[in-house]
């Protein structure tokens, strides 16, 4: 088939599809095909249980009465009880075995708890209460046998806890090796890749409770096994000159063409046009996710048709995605980049196969790392202005304060507002002060407690009217703005809205658990409307049976004097503090614990 | 004789004769160190004094505004009761402070997203009170760096925002590119606009304000400007807000297609289009115009009244001596003071006159070697024999020296060449010396006391730069003129009383289109496949940049005589060629292309010379070209070097040809 009549047919599609190409419509694009859930509605997806294992759906464990945990009736959460002078072990498995598998999960554990999730069987990460321990001292939840976790990244008892496995195992004559590729802890990396180990074969998924209670929910898994998708027939065309709208090559002549057994750009020419076409052979049918990053414009089509399109960016660390349902057999591919920048990345995940790359390694383009720089924290706090990530996006206006003991807090310079916090060591600043420092980026040394970082106070007609979400940064609404630093080097930040002096500042507990936060907020004459104080805001707010509150769906705990209020907005919750508008001054003080 | 001065190819010869030999760098430094010494303040080995700012203190103490968001305090800087000055650390924690000023009890220091006032309320030395004055939006692009402040006679302050970097200057948040005034009480508004990278900023003894530009997109070379309330300075990006509340500027980005042609003609007319008052030409004046401070007394030379402009590229202090003609700003640059260790940033006056020179280099190479630095220069009192002032006739310029002239010799009107250049005005990043043509110096008069040569020269043009190069000039008392080469901006030729200038346009060979061959010898840069290799080459090399002023890969391997195709990218945000010179002489090739003079960027800054095997030419950011060559017959270490002038210190590598076993 010549190649002008195989594009033909593909101009209709490709008019079609013009209108929303894959490149814009990013936000709604899935990036990966869809976990399987395990259903905590029934215990039938479990073989039989030892020891006391049931369903929930609410717990609650106080970080201060060690191994005990209260359940509320209802599903979705499968929690193992060892009753406190007990000396068994509680444990529950899947029925179904896996290999190669990907898991997520959130899990809880009451003060003191020790656990493991069970992987083939066989073996085990550990899940251990090891809040506020030593990280060189204590073992760490998330350990793995042979291999401690590269930081202690757990969160107090009672708050969910959020774990992402890729665990992987590669024949080796009649046994498997297998290892935990990729763990991470509350967003962590804590094992990034581990020593191989011998075992027989495949296995089941295990929860196993080996003390106090451990609540497990929202456990999502993919298990992989070893069908491929496989290449054939590749051709490769080359032309001269780089093109944006991939049409273009219909008018044009290759400047060469020739068969090859890869895919890769350096079949082609530096800032020339490259167009690999052939068949890919698809071992079973289903949904399949393709994700392309290039250093320039590339086109995967597709049966002719159009699947993801980089919408013509040069950033090749970027990925991009796009899906489509594939019968199993053969179908026609097409790949278009224009070479700008020398990289060049195709992977699938499909049907139980993984991510896999279609392109071969030569044709990605390598970026350095640099080198740790890290800021560390020695008799006094320190605050380091410069940009930090939060919530998927970067505050340019961000203060990472580091405090010695090994409490750490961010908080925003033009919000005035808490970013983040986060135990264990400071900053690591290499990606500001290494050469040019193009990304400016302090990156957070211990596992990241989101905050909401959104303004403070606000003056609202009533509770549950709307809240700001920022604060201009050319035309505050601020005046008489900055912060100052105390003796011991702690800075109060302080700002005034209308009527309203506020000073706020962050220190760490003298027990380590987390942060205390005195807010003194000054009125100087009768205000017009109402003013609050926002305490927090996130998801579930819930009040607790010893008078603390569980934030954002238990991911943090806040203890406050006073009588805040739980606002809620579908399924935004805020915890408010009305402020009295009489003039006066009024000091507000709470801890958070996580 | 007349016609020897038409001559393009004795212009060339001149050119080429330029005072700087191979090697003349440190020559020149030694020359100048008669006048002014240099010497550096120590910095304990703790301190990483990345110089962002100075300013003196009431108590004669020196503030340094650091990179790292740091401000130090220098007690006895000038090293008179101790070898070792002092160091105390008054402030930390800020993002990356580009400017330092001190005001009524407190320093006000311009960080990445705000001015900042730091008071010392409790007296214990640190700083304990840090006051947001006014603030402004980042979108998180590595170059919105902001700098400042300077406080103007009226009280206010002045900072200016660089623009975004996205392989092009943009301005991605409200304000890039523009400079902002901010009274004490922290409102801020746009001040003027058309700003790309305007780190240094000063103003004269009368109060008037100049800005530094630095060469990049729309910007053909560096150069100072002087800038008022409601001016636009060239680069367009940052009329993306020009109509926003409060901006006085009416321009539009669309007023600007992609290749304007020249600055001087495109402004006529345009209310507030500010053309440069003194441009610095590119590799020949610096090439990263930083600081600029004027010097207001005696005790610094006989220079009182002009501008010193600090350099970072190439880690110097030039001079500009200002005019006004037809009520604007223009008039000259001068060599100064070389040799300072690391990249000039910021400059400032001592008490006792001497001038302190704040440095940093990291991630923006400089021809001095260290990462940073803070030196002192002063004046050792003898008046070097210079070129002080250089002012437009209607028919000529008017020079004055700082010391009586010979006159007999300066009365031989060959002794002074001028040519006339300019820059094309463009959406491209910097650009070659364009339309360059000799002017015939035809007459020479010296005045009475011998402080004051008229020349009169022909074909002078209005809204370019002309060279002035005096060859063999001595003083009356025998000494030999310090700088003999001056730039002076010819916005406007003053109406005079003199015959009127004859404009006799002839233009050399248009800079070139860089078609195949570029540099002194474009046998040695063969763009494609030669045809007697039907085979293709026998090895392909790709070598890429990395930022700091390095090649990628730093060694590579050819078999000797084989046939090599070489792919040179040039990834980073400036021009670079690459040039494989015979073993060890990459630093010698390097000067020579220092020295190459007007026709530097003609050639792509490869000088002719027998060491020289083979070369690219200059890249524009982000392009590539490819070579081929066959491999040296011998082996050896061979070196490859990028000779933009400044470059060659650390942009090498080396080639290993091999022989056949």
């Amino acid at each position: 088939m010549s190649l002008k009549s195989f594009l033909l047919p593909g101009i209709v599609a490709i008019t079609v599809l013009g209108c929303s190409s894959p490149a814009i419509q990013q936000e709604e694009q899935i990036q990966s095909l869809p976990m399987e859930a395990v259903n905590l509605d029934k215990l039938d997806a479990f073989g039989p249980p030892k020891g006391a294992w049931q369903l929930a759906g609410n717990v609650n464990a106080n970080p201060d009465q060690p191994y005990s945990m209260e359940l509320a009736k209802g599903t979705g959460i499968l929690a193992g009880v060892i009753p406190a002078n007990a000396n068994d072990s509680a444990e529950i498995h899947t029925k179904w075995e896996h290999c190669d598998m990907d898991l997520e999960l959130d899990f809880m554990l009451s003060a003191g708890a020790t656990g493991a999730i069970v992987f083939q069987d066989h073996y085990p990460l550990l899940l251990k209460d090891s809040w506020l321990k030593d990280s060189t001292v204590a073992d760490l939840c998330g350990g793995v046998p042979g291999q401690r976790p590269l930081l202690n990244a757990c969160k107090a008892p009672g708050l969910w806890q959020h774990l992402d496995v890729k665990f992987r195992t590669k024949p080796a004559g009649q046994q498997y090796e297998a290892r935990f590729e990729m763990v991470k802890l509350n967003g962590s990396v804590i094992h990034d890749t581990t020593l191989q180990s011998m075992l027989s074969g495949k296995g089941t998924l295990g929860f196993r409770v080996n003390k106090g209670s451990i609540a497990f929910r929202n456990i999502r898994y993919k298990t992989y096994n070893d069908e491929r998708l496989k290449l054939a027939d590749v051709q490769y065309h080359v032309y001269k000159g780089v093109f944006k709208n991939h049409d273009t090559l219909k008018q044009l002549t290759p400047v060469r063409s020739g068969r090859t057994d890869s895919l890769t750009y350096r079949v082609g020419d530096k800032r020339g046009h490259l167009l690999l076409e052939g068949k890919f052979i698809v071992p079973v049918t289903g949904n399949y996710v393709f994700r392309i990053q290039a250093g320039g414009p590339i086109s995967l089509k597709i049966d002719t048709v159009e699947i993801a399109n980089n919408g013509g960016t040069r950033d090749f660390q970027r990925p991009f995605y796009g899906d489509t349902t594939l019968q199993q057999g053969e179908h026609t591919f097409q790949l278009s980049y224009a070479n700008y920048d020398e990289s060049m990345v195709l992977m699938y995940e499909g049907p139980h196969i993984p991510f896999t790359a279609l392109t071969t390694p030569a044709s990605e383009r390598m970026v350095e790392a640099d080198p740790l720089m890290e800021y560390p924290v020695a008799n006094e706090p320190v605050t380091q202005r410069g940009f930090m990530r939060h919530h998927g996006k970067v505050d340019p206006y961000s203060m990472a304060v580091g405090i010695p003991g090994g409490l750490n807090y961010a908080y925003d310079m033009v919000n005035y507002s808490p970013l983040m916090a986060w135990h264990g060591r400071f900053i690591d600043v290499a990606e500001m002060w290494h050469e040019r420092g193009e990304k400016q980026l302090a990156k957070p040394m211990g596992a990241i407690l989101e905050l909401a970082g959104v303004p403070c106070i606000a003056e609202l007609s009533s509770p549950d009217a709307a809240w700001p979400d920022s604060i201009r940064e050319d035309s505050s609404s601020y005046i008489n703005r900055g912060y100052r630093l105390l003796q011991n080097g702690l800075p109060v930040f302080f700002y005034t809205l209308h009527q309203w002096q506020v000073e706020d500042q962050m220190s760490p507990r003298a027990d380590g658990k987390g942060l205390n936060r005195d807010v003194t907020i000054t009125t100087q004459q009768g205000a017009k409307e109402n003013a609050y104080w926002l305490m927090a805001s996130g998801g579930l707010i819930e009040k607790l049976p010893d008078g603390s509150y569980a934030v954002d769906d238990k991911s943090y705990y806040i203890k406050a004097d006073g009588a805040p209020l739980i606002q809620q907005d579908q399924e935004q919750y805020r915890l408010l503090l009305p402020l009295p508008s009489t003039a006066g001054t009024v000091k507000i003080h709470y801890s958070i614990i996580w | 004789m007349m016609s020897k001065l038409y001559s393009p190819f004795y212009l060339l010869l001149c050119v080429m004769f330029l005072p700087f030999t191979a090697g003349a760098q440190s020559e020149m430094k030694a020359k100048e160190s008669k006048y002014y010494t240099i010497s550096d303040v120590p910095i304990p080995d703790s301190v990483i004094l990345e110089v962002g700012g100075l300013a003196f203190t009431p108590d004669d103490k020196l503030g340094v505004a650091t990179r790292h968001g740091e401000i130090w305090l220098i007690t006895d800087p000038y090293q008179k009761k101790s070898k070792q000055p002092h160091y105390t650390r008054f402030a930390k924690g800020m993002h990356e402070t580009l400017g330092l000023a001190w005001h009524n009890g407190s320093f006000y220091t311009t960080q990445r997203s705000e001015l900042t006032r730091l008071t010392d309320t409790d007296k214990d030395g640190k700083a304990d009170m840090f006051q947001t004055i006014a603030s402004w939006p980042l979108s998180g692009n590595y170059h919105e760096y902001s700098y400042g402040p300077l406080f103007m006679p009226d009280g206010n302050m002045i900072v200016t925002l660089n623009l975004s970097w996205i392989g092009r200057g943009a301005s991605l948040a409200k304000w890039r590119g523009w400079m902002m005034q901010i009274k004490p009480d922290g409102s801020m508004r746009p001040f003027a606009a058309g700003m790309r990278s305007p780190a240094g900023f000063g103003l004269m003894e009368n109060g008037d304000l100049f800005f530094a530009e630095n060469q990049g997109d729309w910007i053909g070379s560096g150069r100072i400007t002087h800038i008022n309330y409601g001016d636009f300075a060239g680069h367009p990006a940052g009329l993306r807000w020009a109509g926003e509340y409060g901006s006085p500027i009416k321009l539009r980005p669309d007023q600007f297609p992609d290749s304007i042609g020249l600055m001087h003609d495109f402004g006529r007319g345009k209310p507030n289009f500010k053309e440069p008052s003194v441009w610095f030409p590119h590799t020949l004046m610096g090439i990263s115009t930083a600081d600029i401070l004027a010097i207001n007394s005696d005790e610094f030379g006989p220079f009182r009244g002009q501008l010193l402009v600090g350099d970072q590229g190439h880690s110097k202090v030039m001079r500009a001596f200002l005019e006004k003609v037809n009520g604007k700003y223009q008039g000259a640059c001068f060599p100064f003071l070389e040799g300072f260790s690391s990249g000039v940033l910021r400059l400032a006056w001592g008490s006792d006159h001497s001038l302190f020179v704040g440095m940093t280099s990291r991630g923006w190479a400089s021809t001095g070697p260290k990462l940073y630095g803070l030196q002192r220069v002063s004046f050792k009192g003898a008046t070097p024999f210079e070129i002080k002032a250089m002012r437009a006739q209607s028919n000529g310029f008017e020079l004055e020296f700082t010391l009586p002239v010979n006159k007999q010799q300066a009365a031989d009107a060959s002794l002074y060449s001028v040519t006339g250049f300019t820059y094309s005005y463009h959406s491209k990043y910097g650009s070659p010396i364009i339309n360059q043509q000799p002017c015939a110096v035809l007459k020479s008069e010296v005045s009475e006391d011998g402080h004051r040569v008229r020349i009169y020269v022909n074909g002078l043009r209005e809204g370019y730069i002309h060279e002035l190069n005096v060859k063999g000039l001595k003083s009356q008392s025998g000494m030999t003129l310090l700088h003999n080469v001056g730039y002076y901006s010819l916005n406007a030729i003053p109406k005079g009383s003199g015959p009127a200038c004859a404009i006799t346009p002839q233009s050399l060979a248009a800079a070139g289109n860089n078609k195949g061959g570029c540099g002194s010898d474009p046998k040695k840069c063969i763009t494609t496949q030669p045809a007697s290799w039907t085979k293709g080459a026998d090895v392909v090399i790709q070598i890429g940049t990395k930022p700091g002023l390095k090649f990628d890969v730093e060694q590579i391997q050819v078999p000797a005589g084989s046939k090599v195709k070489l792919v040179f990218n040039n990834n980073d945000d400036m021009l670079h060629n690459l040039v494989i010179v015979n073993p060890g002489k990459g630093n010698d090739v390097g000067k020579l292309a220092m020295d190459m003079g007007l026709s530097g960027s003609q050639q792509a800054y490869v000088p002719a010379s027998k060491d020289v095997l083979y070369n690219t030419c200059l890249l524009q950011p982000e392009t590539s070209q490819t070579i081929y060559f066959t491999a040296p017959a011998t082996p050896g270490d061979y070196t490859y070097v990028c000779t933009f002038p400044g470059h060659y210190a650390v942009m090498k590598g080396i080639m290993k040809v091999v022989g056949k076993k």
